[in-house]
């Protein structure tokens, strides 16, 4: 398993946490505890 | 895999403690005894190695962890021969404060966070380690490794400074201490494939075995000694469990399993659904509750 490194780059509210957050939650990185929370 | 990402992930980890340890005047590490301790301290073995660890270990201890939890402790100290100061908040002693009469929230504030600031406050540490990961909550997973406190140790999550690449500032202004993470960027399977791959020993409440635990909450707690009083309708029962994370034993939960070596834990872990942290009955006091309680000084 290769380390994948990138940053994002933006301005307010243009979906940068919203990005990597997607990004975490399809390569199944997010919990379902974590998951339920932010429902 | 697995080899070169832990290279990595060890490289950095003991270039940040040898920068600490080439920067401070006073540091310390924070020793809570759990399986990211034990990693903390084989790594500062590795960095200094042959030599001994320069700087000591720091226990705050609540009066609340598990029996298993101090043995270890004190066995761990003999046995790496580093120097362990323990620390407990004194006017917790003398008001007798606990999770059970006072509360999750203010037992932590007291025998936690105040302790911990009246520790580092006593022996005029400017830099202490802790084991955080980002990956163990929200709040921490913004966090620097080199975390800048005001005077007061409080954090303001806006005044952190920027941190490029490996380039790490330990530059210090009058009043301010700093709290360094070098696991910020382990994972909890990191972790236990690390602890496999090195041997490390570990407190053997993180292997399953048959304990006697009540369900409270919907959750495992264990009746570790007599001061845990049960709630009507309560019943402790014999289950095999194990605990993903270690604090104050009434306060972590465990969870059923019958992983009982590493490889069984590594295997869980890689297949768990759930966080570490759920285990944990501090982290859910209150919406943003660790964001506040680093805010006081907690880690």
């Amino acid at each position: 398993m290769d380390t994948l490194r990138f940053i994002t780059c933006g301005s307010v509210d243009d979906g940068k946490s919203t990005l990597i957050g997607r990004l975490l939650y399809e390569s199944k990185l997010v919990f379902e505890d974590q998951l339920e929370a932010l429902k | 895999m697995g080899a070169v990402i832990f290279s990595e992930l060890e490289s950095e980890s003991i270039e940040i403690i040898r920068e600490v340890a080439a920067t401070a005047i006073n540091p310390v590490m924070l020793y809570s005894i759990g399986k990211d301790s034990s990693v903390m301290l084989r790594l500062a073995q590795k960095a200094f190695y042959p030599g001994s660890i320069p700087f000591p270990l720091m226990h705050i201890d609540t009066g609340w962890k598990f029996r298993e939890m101090i043995g270890f402790r004190d066995r761990t100290a003999m046995q790496v021969g580093f120097k362990l100061i323990r620390y407990t908040n004194p006017r917790g002693v003398i008001e007798g404060i606990g999770p059970i009469t006072h509360g999750s929230a203010y037992h932590t504030d007291v025998m936690k966070t105040e302790a911990l600031k009246q520790a580092l406050d006593l022996y005029k540490f400017d830099v202490a380690f802790g084991g955080a990961r980002r990956d163990e909550e929200k709040s921490r997973a913004k966090e620097r490794i080199f975390s800048f406190r005001a005077p007061g140790h409080r954090w303001e999550p806006k005044a952190q400074r920027p941190e490029l690449w490996n380039l790490y500032n330990a530059r210090i202004n009058p009043g301010e201490t700093i709290r360094v993470f070098p696991l910020s960027n382990w994972t909890e399977a990191d972790i236990w494939q690390y602890i496999r791959q090195e041997n490390i020993p570990i407190v053997p409440l993180y292997f399953a075995a048959k304990r006697l635990v009540v369900k409270r909450f919907g959750q495992w707690i264990m009746v570790d000694d007599d001061r845990l009083p049960l709630e009507p309708g309560e019943t402790p029962e014999m289950r095999m469990v194990r605990f993903r994370t270690l604090g104050c034993y009434p306060l972590t939960a465990g969870i059923e399993s019958s992983a009982v070596t590493l490889d069984e834990i590594v295997a869980e872990t890689l297949g768990a659904t759930t966080s570490e942290r759920q285990g944990r009955v501090i982290d859910h006091d209150g919406a943003g509750s660790m964001e506040r309680k680093k805010q006081e000084g907690y880690f």
